[in-house]
């Protein structure tokens, strides 16, 4: 027998059910299962084996394509502190860009801290200095040539902002993050790093909601690849450093945004808390909008 | 007049200055002459402008030579008092100035806009900021005044105003090595009076020569093969005499006076008295402002130095004396942690040369936090972009009671903070910033270093410290009693240093 408690639980649930924004509906509207391609090992090992498993960079733009490269190096800080890209999954992935025929890889990042340091002291600079064909790519934003401003109908929050103009010219963008934690944004994966990209990025904590800001910023930028670089991870004092660092040697790589990082998200604990990509609420957001897988259970795994 | 009015003699400063003026008491002028970068430019821009504007021919007289004198006289006194002011009058600052406001800025400009054509963007992908100065226009009205003075007569500043020409020529007043005329071949015609840009030969004879004012440039013997030249001659040969430089006790006693009276305008500024506004940031490693009053040339090489731009000249907010001394302001840029090019450079040791070691306790300033204008504190907005990019662990996210709530807002560890202004700088709250780096709690030294060394192990052990240590729990323990969201929080306990981020929500 039901009970007037039960009742009115079950009424309010079904409510709050019905009451979800559209936004869900469409999520379930994207394809069903996004595939994550998870290894452990050392990045020149690893990263090219899953993305062969993805079925090679030819599965993502054609030869003679511009790629652009968006790893962490905003901060002057060694790979040791897992606050960058290390510089061996650059190279690798630079390289992988390369051997398929890509005309001119940009490793493209809005540095915080001065960009020569950052190239510097990242090691960044020194792993790609060989490959011809790699530059990398530091507009600031008190260069506002670098930019241009794009609008966008469908956001809340984000309706115009200047993105780079290397953009225009990009044929494929790759997202290529370091697991770390966010003093502001949670976690600080792909979509979070997107903020690389963009010029005015004082705004979206100024006068928007940063998480769904964050989430909107994917009506910009369309990443058709994401490789987490998870040989590290900040823990806490995210993400500047220094924190808790720990070596997980681990890399994932999807063409979903979302379920990407919503697997880097469960690789940790973050501030001393285990939590799902779901509980990310930038990342739950781009869920919503239809951006990407963040339910785990939509998540297939491969190890290499 | 730095070792004057520091009181101190400055290392590898010294040796070339002590070489200069050897040299300049046997040879002359000849800096003037074959070294001075300003005399280059001046002779330059003569050639290719000047000489064909000029229309009037030189005047036959020079009373004005006298005036360098008489400044020279009036700065050496302030330097007694401790004040240097070498902003209008050193040549190689003036020269160093111009080059950093307005030749240094050009190519990254140029650069700037290359950049956005899509076939060379590839090939400049150098990046960096943009090095712009405030004060360009008088700085850059300074410069073009010393230039324009070519419209009267060649060689106009270093003549009449030059005050390091003046001392050099008071140091050469019976150089021995000077220009001596071959009386046989001498036609008398007064070519090389006429020549002379400085005006240094005597008009009647032409046989004397006033060593305070020639520069050895050597254009009086280039007139006609064999009627002169310049060779060491004994005080008392009459083809070489020496004509004595224009300066009596008249004008002594006027430069001092001057000197004097300069004093109220350079040094007894209300703003030396106490410092109202509190941001003038000196670059790190300068030494306590009186001594670095006295050292600083405003000579610029720290401004053209820093990467980020952050150091700008001073403007008349600071004190009239301290016009084009270096200041540090975050707004342009911050201080790089890992950078002390300034010291590196800097010629007089204004700003000391600091290992990166020592440079991180050499603390310039104190960021302070307006609750009422951060957004974290004020709006409850997720920002936290100060603690985000502070390169020394000073500012804590902390989950605080603010006006509106429980909230994750900046608090700054002042012991901590270096003053760099990297906050200051991201703050992404326009105009002035909601976090702002005022000078109070600077750490000036002349010498030695900046902190004990127990000192420095506890400030780097707690600028690596980290959240979860500061929590004191384990990595792995789920559910952490530190993870908060939403304004809940543990009410009462102490708050961790580094508490979770309201990005989570469960």
């Amino acid at each position: 027998m039901t009970s007037r408690r039960d009742f009115l639980k079950t009424t309010a649930a079904g409510g709050l059910a019905l009451s979800l924004p559209a936004g869900l509906l469409a999520a379930e509207s994207t394809p069903s299962k996004s595939e994550v391609v998870v290894g452990k090992g050392t990045a020149s090992a690893t990263i090219p084996k899953i993305i062969a498993k993805l079925g090679g960079m030819a599965a993502i733009f054609k030869p003679g394509a511009r790629v652009m490269i968006k790893p962490n190096m905003g901060f002057p800080n060694p790979p040791e502190w897992a606050t960058t890209t290390s510089p061996e999954a650059v190279y690798t992935v630079a390289k992988l860009c390369l051997d398929a025929g890509a005309k001119r890889v940009v490793i493209c990042d809005n540095t915080l801290h001065d960009p020569e340091f950052c190239k510097q002291k990242t090691g960044i600079a020194d792993a790609v200095k060989d490959l011809k064909g790699v530059v990398i790519f530091t507009p600031r934003s008190d260069q506002p040539n670098l930019f241009e401003e794009k609008t966008s109908d469908k956001a809340k929050y984000l309706v115009k902002t200047d993105v780079v103009r290397e953009l225009a010219r990009t044929d494929a963008l790759i997202c290529l993050p370091i697991a770390k934690s966010h003093s502001a944004g949670g976690v600080s994966f792909g979509i979070k790093g997107l903020m690389g990209l963009i010029r005015d990025r004082g705004v979206m904590h100024r006068e928007m909601d940063l998480h769904i800001a964050i989430a909107e910023q994917l009506y910009y930028f369309k990443p058709v690849l994401t490789v987490i670089d998870g040989s590290r991870a900040l823990l806490d004092n995210g993400p500047a450093g220094p924190g808790k660092v720990v070596e997980l040697n681990t890399f994932a790589a999807s063409i979903d945004p979302v379920a990407a990082d919503s697997y880097g998200v469960s690789l940790a604990s973050w501030f001393g808390r285990k939590c799902e990509g779901k509980n990310v609420r930038h990342l739950a957001h781009a869920a919503k909008l239809g951006f990407g897988n963040v339910e785990s259970g939509m998540i297939t795994e491969f190890s290499v | 007049m730095t070792f004057i009015a520091s009181r101190k003699i400055i290392g590898s400063f010294a040796a070339l200055a002590f070489g200069v003026t050897a040299l300049t008491i046997v040879f002359g002028r000849f800096f003037c002459g074959f070294c001075c970068p300003l005399g280059a430019c001046i002779d330059f821009t003569d050639h290719f402008l000047f000489a064909r504007l000029r229309t009037k021919l030189p005047p036959s007289s020079h009373p004005l030579h006298k005036l360098k004198f008489l400044l020279l006289l009036g700065i050496a006194v302030a330097a007694l008092f401790g004040v240097i002011f070498p902003l209008f009058f050193d040549p190689i600052s003036l020269f160093a100035r111009f080059l950093t406001v307005f030749v240094h800025p050009i190519v990254p400009l140029v650069a700037d806009q290359v950049k956005q054509v899509p076939f060379l963007a590839d090939r400049f992908s150098g990046s960096g900021d943009i090095p712009l100065f405030y004060g360009a226009l008088g700085i850059g009205t300074l410069f073009f005044l010393v230039i324009a003075g070519g419209v009267r007569e060649r060689r106009f500043w270093c003549q009449y105003i030059c005050p390091s020409g003046a001392f050099l020529g008071l140091l050469s007043s019976f150089a021995p090595f000077r220009r001596r005329v071959h009386d046989a071949q001498c036609s008398e015609c007064g070519a090389c009076s006429k020549l002379c840009p400085t005006h240094a030969i005597d008009e009647k004879g032409f046989r004397a020569t006033s060593t305070a004012e020639c520069i050895l440039c050597g254009d009086c013997i280039g007139y006609a093969k064999g009627c002169g030249g310049f060779a060491f001659s004994s005080p008392g040969n009459p083809a070489s005499r020496i004509l004595k430089p224009d300066i009596g006790r008249r004008t002594t006693l006027t430069g001092i006076a001057a000197g004097v009276f300069l004093l109220p305008l350079l040094k007894a500024s209300a703003m030396s008295k106490r410092d109202t506004t509190g941001r003038l940031i000196r670059p790190p490693g300068a030494v306590p402002e009186p001594l670095f009053n006295a050292r600083c040339l405003a000579c610029s090489l720290c401004m053209k130095a820093c990467p980020t731009n952050a150091i700008q000249p001073c403007g008349l907010e600071d004190g009239f004396s301290r016009l084009s001394t270096p200041k540090i302001v975050p707004r342009i840029g911050a201080c790089e942690e890992k950078c002390h090019l300034c010291g590196a450079v800097c010629p007089t040791q204004a700003i000391r040369k600091l290992p990166y070691e020592e440079k991180q306790f050499a603390k310039i300033g104190t960021a302070v936090v307006d609750r009422h204008r951060c957004v974290a504190w004020e709006q409850n907005r997720e920002c936290l972009v100060c603690a985000e990019v502070c390169p020394y662990h000073a500012i804590d996210a902390k989950s605080e009671p603010t006006t509106k709530g429980q909230f994750n807002v900046p608090v700054v560890v002042e012991d901590l903070c270096i003053g760099c202004g990297a906050c200051e700088h991201e703050c992404p709250v326009n105009d002035t910033a909601a976090i702002v780096v005022f000078k109070f709690g600077e750490n000036r030294r002349e010498s030695g270093v900046y902190a004990s060394e127990t000192r420095k192990r506890e400030i780097i052990e707690r600028r690596n410290r980290s959240g979860s240590d500061a929590a004191g729990e384990g990595t792995e323990s789920a559910g952490g009693s530190s993870g908060q969201s939403k304004g809940e929080s543990a009410e009462g306990k102490p708050t961790p240093a580094a508490p979770s981020s309201n990005g989570f929500s469960f």
